[in-house]
């Protein structure tokens, strides 16, 4: 590493290495090249510096599997000097499943290994006519023949790569068969068993023929002020410990809140049709812990929380040892497919992760076509001999294969539910429990309002990640925005507010890049000091909310260029109408009247574009000729 | 049968409680604090020295609230007390 960038004169701006890594798959062209100080400073890193990049290289008049989709893979200025949580990293391009932005983000070593190997981010460009991974070995760079990976399973396939290129501290994150197949819910797994899961980026991996990416670095990494980055690092990890979700996460892992569902009504149940079911506790984390959990290292680099599991099952049909389900594919192979065999959900997660597929849309796909076949609109001749019952997990872990391989109705699934819906007929749509194209997170708007606008207006459609607010919403104040109180998560007002406010500050972590787990104990006050430490630049809170807010809106003005407009800031209407039987009937969020409330906060136009005025109050400008032509 | 969850940060705790009757959500949640309280933290409470319930849920075993009202809480087989989360 040379050190930190030179800026203006003699000013440094530590916390990054300043390069960009350009790989050309179609000529095999390696290029390093300094970015701006600019984009540095106003969009942080990450899924920021990702955007302000790729709002300018993906052109409008292309389709999604053409060589001019990128993968963008980007860290922040928080990574690569075991500041808590910060074993991020981002992958970011235009997403096969939606057409729109997508980033998409995984913990493990990756980020760790990127940043002290001199980058602050890479791209993938281009096409190659065979099978390849990338090796980053510090400053030595080679695309390198993955035909030995080629078709394998995601753990074998990063075994070989392991072997091949001689690294043994690396990272690697790789696609399965269903990446290569360019099933567009197709996602890159590595450091046992971590995904940078939503939108189908395994399926643009597949696309250029990169199987992998192994990274392995070792340099030091440079922050402004050592003694006090040392301090910080010691006071955030024992607030982050200190607090009661982590306690909780420790425990029993993020599906602890399968049990409390019970009582919040928030997890989705058949679909998101019903409201009550009797099988939450037998897979809950709570339960988890007392069966098949077991204790293992490594966890996430650098993170006090440490809520990932792992399991083994020695036993029976489902016999397994690997990464333990988290909460969202819980709901997905769980209680959205009113299946409460715990061990068969575990074997679900596994089966995603080897083929390399995001479990959440996986498991609504599967729950979709369940119901579809309930209905009548779908029969065995479609499921290649499947009965597709609900709650069987037979059927659940037939129709994964079956996606993975697009083979019979898993061709169609693997599409995704609002592409597999139009093609149904027959009503299907209605039940098609979408956002922009992407299958909703587990999460229900009924059960916390806030969840509504959010869904409705996230960059990459139903996201929970880009703005967390059920960190907030009944709990959680954030008075730097001006939230001095936790909000009924009920309140029929307040949620455009609260959803635009956690959103701009979200869009922050996913730049610095840390874990949104960290944001129950890190502000914006506490992420200003950080990235003042850091940096060396001085940021208070306001700067930290108002970069959020740069980088959401120009996600949005990315969106804008491809189509998306008001009238796809909307909700599924089947959570639109009371959740009988659950802790939540008859809370139904006004999406209408939250959105007029989004809307006038944010200032956007009544067609869902960001107005002039806010763009040139944030820095936008250069994107105002694009909207408004 | 009382099931607590994350009202203790991190633990999972099912008991079996004695409550003088008829028991009232109100009975009870002494009975608990009185047991647990050196392990609650304070925002859990409120000035009366019960449950802050802004975040702490109260409900039966199928989900349904329960509250201050209710003249006698004991013909439910559980009661529950949770601080919700957002799992991820």
């Amino acid at each position: 590493m040379d050190g930190p960038v030179t800026i203006k004169g003699d000013v440094k701006l530590n916390g990054y290495t300043g390069k960009l890594l350009r790989v050309n798959l179609t000529n095999g062209k390696i290029t390093v090249e300094e970015i701006p100080e600019s984009y540095l400073k106003d969009y942080i890193g990450g899924s920021g510096l990702a955007v302000r990049y790729l709002y300018d290289e993906i052109p409008v008049d292309s389709d999604v599997f053409d060589e001019n989709n990128k993968l963008f893979f980007s860290v922040g200025p928080l990574n690569g000097k075991m500041f808590p949580t910060s074993g991020r990293f981002v992958v970011s391009c235009r997403s096969p499943l939606t057409g729109i932005w997508l980033d998409s983000s995984a913990s493990g070593r990756f980020a760790y290994n990127l940043k002290r190997a001199g980058y602050d981010a890479v791209s993938v460009e281009g096409k190659s006519d065979k099978p390849v991974y990338l090796m980053i070995d510090n400053d030595r760079i080679e695309i390198r023949d993955a035909s030995m990976a080629w078709g394998k399973m995601v753990s074998e396939a990063i075994k070989g790569i392991f072997d091949d290129s001689g690294l043994k501290k690396a990272s690697c994150f790789a696609i399965g068969p269903a990446g290569e197949k360019l099933v567009k819910m197709a996602c890159m797994i590595g450091d046992t068993g971590k995904a940078a899961g939503r939108g189908g980026s395994g399926a643009l991996m597949g696309s250029k023929k990169l199987k992998a990416v192994i990274v392995y670095g070792n340099q030091e990494m440079q922050v402004s002020d050592e003694a006090a980055w040392k301090d910080l690092i010691k006071e955030l990890t024992a607030k982050i410990n200190a607090h009661p979700v982590s306690e909780a996460l420790k425990n029993f892992g993020t599906s602890v809140a399968m049990a409390m569902t019970i009582q919040s009504g928030d997890a989705p149940i058949k679909n998101w049709k019903d409201g009550a079911w009797d099988g939450f506790m037998n897979i809950s984390g709570i339960t988890m812990a007392k069966t098949i959990l077991r204790k293992h290292e490594p966890q996430c680099l650098a993170c006090p929380i440490r809520c990932c599991r792992y399991v083994e099952i020695d036993d029976g049909p489902y016999q397994m040892k690997g990464e333990g389900p988290e909460y969202e594919t819980m709901g997905s192979f769980g209680s959205m497919c009113l299946n409460d065999n715990l061990e068969s959900i575990a074997y679900a997660n596994m089966l995603c992760n080897e083929y390399g597929m995001d479990t959440i849309s996986v498991g609504a796909s599967v729950s979709f076509a369940m119901e579809a076949y309930e209905k009548g609109i779908i029969s065995k001749e479609d499921t290649g001999g499947v009965a597709l019952q609900w709650g069987s997990a037979e059927a659940i872990l037939a129709i994964i294969r079956q996606i993975a391989n697009r083979e019979s109705l898993g061709a169609l699934l693997g599409e995704g539910v609002r592409t597999a819906a139009e093609k149904l007929g027959h009503g299907a749509a209605d039940f098609a429990i979408e956002v922009k194209g992407l299958e909703l997170p587990m999460h229900d708007p009924r059960a916390f309002f806030a969840f509504g606008p959010t869904y409705a207006t996230s960059p990459r459609g139903a996201c929970h990640t880009h703005g967390y607010v059920g960190a907030y919403d009944g709990q959680g104040v954030m008075p730097e925005a001006g939230l001095d109180q936790p909000q009924d998560p009920h309140a029929m007002t307040g949620k455009g507010f609260l959803a635009k406010i956690v959103q701009d500050f979200d869009s922050v972590v996913q730049s610095a890049v840390i874990c949104l787990f960290a944001t129950y104990s890190i502000g914006p006050t506490e992420m200003a000091r950080a990235l003042t430490i850091a940096t060396g630049v001085p940021f208070n809170a306001q700067d930290v909310l108002k970069t959020g807010e740069r980088i959401f809106n120009l996600q949005r003005a990315f969106n804008s260029r491809f189509g998306i407009t008001s009238a796809d800031d909307k909700l599924p209407a089947r959570l639109l109408t009371s959740k009988e039987g659950s802790p939540v009937a008859g809370f139904v969020p006004n999406i209408k009247e939250q959105l007029a409330e989004y809307y006038d906060v944010r200032d956007w136009e009544v067609d869902g574009k960001p107005s002039k005025s806010k763009l040139k109050e944030i820095g936008l400008d250069f994107v105002i000729g694009d909207l408004y032509a | 049968m009382v099931r607590l969850y994350n009202v203790i940060p991190g633990k999972s705790i099912e008991d079996t409680l004695e409550c003088q009757v008829p028991v009232t959500l109100e009975r009870l949640e002494r009975e608990i604090i009185k047991r647990h309280r050196a392990e609650l933290p304070g925002e859990y409470l409120n000035e009366d020295g019960l449950f802050n319930h802004r975040l702490i849920i109260s409900g039966d075993a199928k989900g349904n609230r329960l509250d201050y009202r209710h003249p006698d809480i004991a013909g439910g087989s559980e009661v529950w007390f949770m601080v919700p989360m957002v799992g991820g």
